[in-house]
């Protein structure tokens, strides 16, 4: 930890001044050589302060001569679960360390540029990140002072459109970056794109041999990717739409895959039933890993039943030694009832769920865990009168690793579209591994959101939790203050709204 | 034959009185005082009977007769100022109509103060006396206002009503049905004679304050304007109640679905709230066939439904975590309302994403278990949560952490089975090298993780690099 008084308020850390100059400069230029006001260029900013302060677990070490209990049952004198091994003199544990504190920023600018001609359009997102004061090495990525998102050239043409850059792929599989090219042909209700080029580690917006990853992994892979895909969808109307996708990322030197996956999603909405189904399919391992079917249905205009199996087993990439764990899935059947007051004013909604795991066909020599899972939430929202808004809600979900209660209530005041306050209160209990125990942790918070431009909106949330302690045992302390300011600005054009910004959330 | 003709002439005056008592504002007049005097109402205003109007009422000098100063105090009476109205009414038609089915009335028929013990005691006819004979059908006389006659029998359109005063029209009662809570939307649902009754206080401009399509609408059309309506109703807001169906919670999904499936006569419903810009307000890139054959809009009429402020929630709940099909088939029709941002705001925001429920930090781990939301459909897990972990301390460290796990210190010896069942749970804090301490036949203690569903020889052909992490090239 650094000194107290280079983590004040006032002090920048390096690394988000050099990120910061980046995005400025950057976006001064993009400012500075585009005409804003010209109807062809639109860019949006986003600034994201956050402020957390927490006390992370950390580990300290108790005298073995201090500590009672025999073997791996040891405790230390204020009742920690200890370790020692062998005739080590020290026995070490796990508990809540010192406050710290941190303030992550991330700050978004993305320039869309078209109207240059016909059907061309370019866009990017530069992403800057780093810690205005606090703790640097706390957030996650902090030490990646800023990323290339997405930068590509677009051109769409009748029935085609083309596209070439870093860009991603979003679908049913997930959220794929990739440096590369891609191209669309359209034609009624059909679509076809392909798609191809250097694959990136997801979430990360860099190649998976990159320090990045290392940084958090021991074995990395050797070499980086190259991905490859295709997907075909059609939507003969409003209501039906399927769509097959296959894609595979292949090593450079071509010794292997990294992933090898088919998709397939559909949905059917004819009056008042609507199903909607997915299957994901690790091809490469012949494994199934997700098949989902959800239909709802439309008693009356004010009540919506939906039910939906699942069967889900999880997916890994191949570079990783997780798969050859062989990961059992679970099968899940759930319910939900939705009813709507008349006048939508006031909407109380039911779900419920349990789900069952395969055999794990492991030893449980030294204990079982549980096979089975559920969950039950109950939630309520309505409008007492104009411009207020008030939501209820709990929920228990219980399975195998973690298990939560939990309650909240909100209360928001809307001042017309511009502006909003709300305060809110959270209470919940964890067990298992990421437990309180027989506490509870209760917050309360604030937030509120003001239009201060038409284009230009500032919003900000403070929320305090305190762990409230049970029971002797002296458990981590999950009690934290999370904050948070955002300011998302817009300049330039709206494409193709003639009256409106439409939904632009 | 004398006996006919004084009833005849009885019948006359009485309907004539009436009709003059229904149409005039009539200057009080004590009748119950003049009792013994007057045996006949003819007397006095055989004008109602004739239909001559001026001797509907008699010449003021005639009550000098007797109130000349010296037998009776002289008195003012002018007889009744006449009034506009829009009655339509005849008492010589209604004698006549009477006679022909052989039936009649006399005046105090209509003119007779209820209970009254007096002869004379005279008052305006009522107009639910009217509808005892108009609407039979009703078990017994009906209030005026109930809607079960026909206004138009009795009354004349508004339009042709030229007399009537901004004030009179401004106190027109309103029918009883007119306030009950779905009039408003049903009132489209009237046949001709129901549009005819409407128009005794109707004119087309009481439609365009709300129609937005009033000028495409038969009904609406022909009604006739009239400048004192407009003027009535020109202040007055356009009101717009949401149908029921409209109140589903997956409507504004579905609507465009409806539409189609009910043809143009559901567009034409539509338009009777809506106009284009109702649509562009979420629709922004297009104006298709549909959406064309509504209304422009004109500023000076109807303003059409407002979407500008309104809660716009056009998915389905459920709608994140289903729309990835539609999404790739139409991605054009997702870029009519949303842009790029919408999908980074969920898919790699750089704030609080909107697609988690607040505060779902503090409680995600039961959640990210059960992959309730397909954690990772948007991150990494291997990345994405374990960086937060190792920050908060949530790792592994090379040690047994017995704070975790149940708090159980012999969980390492029996985690297996967790380790197969939530092994997504499992890599958000451990990298792979924890496991390889013992699970590897390199470095480790040999301990093979492999289940029984585990085929090697594709697990190789699929990346031969995966399995040299804990084998040697060529040996098991």
């Amino acid at each position: 930890m650094r000194p107290k008084s280079e983590t004040g308020w006032f002090y920048i850390t390096p690394s988000f001044r050099r990120s910061l100059a980046r995005v400025v400069v950057l976006g001064a230029v993009s400012c500075a050589s585009l005409d804003v006001s010209a109807q062809d260029v639109r860019v949006t900013g986003s600034t994201v302060i956050q402020y957390v302060e927490m006390r992370p677990l950390v580990t300290d070490s108790v005298s073995a001569a201090l500590v009672t209990g025999d073997g791996l049952f040891s405790r230390s004198p204020e009742g920690y679960l200890v370790r020692c091994v062998g005739a080590s003199a020290f026995c070490r544990f796990t508990k809540s360390g010192d406050p710290v504190y941190m303030a992550p920023a991330i700050q978004d600018l993305a320039v869309s540029v078209w109207g240059i001609g016909r059907g061309v359009r370019g866009y990017a997102r530069l992403r800057g990140r780093g810690v205005v004061a606090g703790e640097e090495d706390f957030w996650p990525q902090s030490g990646d002072p800023y990323d290339l998102m997405v930068a590509y050239a677009e051109i769409s043409r009748g029935v085609l459109r083309f596209r070439g850059g870093r860009q991603w792929k979003v679908s049913g599989l997930g959220y794929y970056n990739f440096d590369g090219a891609s191209a669309l042909l359209r034609r009624g209700g059909w679509s076809f794109e392909a798609y191809g080029g250097w694959s990136l580690a997801r979430g990360q917006n860099e190649p998976r041999t990159s320090e990045s990853l290392a940084a958090i992994e021991t074995f990395v892979p050797e070499s980086r990717a190259v991905l490859i895909g295709a997907e075909l969808s059609y939507q003969p109307d409003m209501g039906t739409a399927v769509r097959a996708l296959y894609q595979r990322e292949i090593r450079d030197d071509r010794l292997g895959l990294y992933s090898e996956r088919l998709g397939l999603d559909g949905v059917v909405r004819r009056g008042r039933v609507a199903v909607d189904g997915a299957v994901e399919i690790d091809a490469a391992l012949e494994r199934l890993n997700e098949a989902r079917v959800i239909a709802n249905v439309t008693l009356r205009p004010d009540l919506s039943v939906g039910l939906s199996a699942r069967r889900h087993r999880p997916f890994f990439e191949l570079w990783t030694i997780w798969g050859a764990f062989d990961p059992v899935g679970f099968d899940e059947y759930g319910a939900n009832i939705r009813w709507t007051v008349p006048g939508a004013s006031s909407v109380l909604a039911v779900r419920t769920g349990r789900r069952g795991y395969e055999d794990h066909n492991a030893s449980t020599t030294f204990g079982e865990v549980r096979s089975t899972g559920w969950y039950v939430g109950v939630s309520a929202s309505t409008r007492p009168a104009a411009g207020w808004l008030v939501q209820a809600a709990y929920g228990t979900d219980v399975g195998l690793g973690a298990a939560r209660s939990d309650a909240n209530l909100r209360v928001r005041r809307e001042l017309g579209d511009d502006a909003h306050v709300g305060v809110g209160l959270q209470a919940y209990q964890r067990l298992y591994e990421f437990r309180v125990r027989e506490g509870t942790v209760v917050g309360i918070g604030t937030d509120a959101g003001f239009r201060l431009r038409p284009r230009v909106r500032l919003a900000g949330s403070l929320t305090l939790y305190r762990h409230f302690h049970q029971g002797a045992d002296p458990d981590p302390d999950w009690s934290q203050v999370r904050g948070s300011l955002q300011v998302d600005w817009t300049v330039g054009a709206e494409p193709a709204s003639p009256i409106g910004t439409g939904v632009r959330r | 034959m004398r006996l006919w003709v004084g009833v005849a002439t009885l019948i006359l005056v009485a309907t004539a009185s009436g009709a003059w008592a229904l149409s005039q504002s009539v200057e009080s007049f004590p009748h119950a005082d003049h009792e013994g005097l007057f045996p006949l109402c003819a007397g006095c205003h055989v004008g109602i009977e004739t239909g001559v109007a001026e001797d509907a009422y008699p010449d003021p000098s005639t009550c000098t007769t007797c109130h000349d100063g010296e037998r009776e105090a002289r008195v003012e009476w002018s007889g009744p100022t006449p009034e506009a109205s829009n009655l339509i009414y005849s008492h010589p038609d209604h004698d006549q109509i009477l006679a022909d089915a052989g039936e009649s009335a006399d005046c105090v028929t209509c003119h007779r103060e209820a209970d009254a013990e007096v002869r004379m005691a005279v008052a305006g006819a009522r107009a639910d006396t009217c509808l005892a004979c108009h609407v039979p059908e009703a078990p017994r006389a009906p209030q005026h206002l109930a809607n079960v006659g026909e206004c138009i029998v009795c009354h004349t359109s508004v339009w042709d009503a030229t007399e009537l005063s901004m004030a009179r029209l401004e106190a027109f009662p309103q029918p009883d049905d007119h306030d009950s809570p779905g009039f408003i939307l049903e009132h489209g649902q009237f046949d001709a004679v129901d549009q005819a009754t409407c128009a005794t206080c109707h004119a087309r401009e009481s439609c365009e304050r709300c129609h937005a399509n009033a000028a495409a609408v038969p009904a609406i059309v022909a009604l006739e304007r009239d400048a004192r309506v407009a003027s009535l109703v020109g202040g007055t807001a356009a009101e717009y109640p949401v149908p029921v169906e409209h109140q589903a919670s997956d409507w504004s999904w579905n609507h465009s679905v409806v539409g189609s499936e009910a043809g143009g006569e559901a567009i034409a419903s539509c338009a009777n709230c809506h106009t284009q810009p109702s649509c562009i307000a979420c629709h922004t890139d297009r104006v298709n066939a549909q959406v064309a054959e509504l209304p422009l809009g004109d500023p000076s009429g109807a303003p059409g439904v407002s979407f500008v402020d309104a809660d716009r929630r056009v998915h389905r709940d459920d709608f994140a975590l289903t729309h990835r099909a539609q999404a790739a088939a139409r991605e054009e029709s997702c870029l009519g309302c949303h842009v790029e941002e919408t999908c980074i705001s969920c898919h790699d925001g750089p704030g609080t994403p909107v697609f988690h429920e607040g505060g779902f930090l503090e409680v995600h781990a039961s959640s990210a278990y059960r992959s309730g939301t397909d954690c990772a459909s948007c991150h990494t897990t291997e990345v994405f949560c374990r960086e937060c972990h190792q920050g908060v301390g949530l790792t592994s460290r090379s040690a047994i952490n017995v704070a975790f796990h149940n708090r159980n210190p012999t969980w390492l010896l029996g985690h297996g089975a967790a380790a197969r069942q939530g092994l997504e749970g499992c890599v958000t804090c451990h990298a792979q090298a924890d496991c390889t301490q013992c699970h590897s036949a390199i470095g480790g203690w040999g301990i093979s993780p492999h289940g029984p569903g585990f085929d090697p020889v594709r697990a190789a052909e699929a990346n031969r690099g995966g399995c040299v992490i804990c084998h040697r090239p060529g040996l098991p």
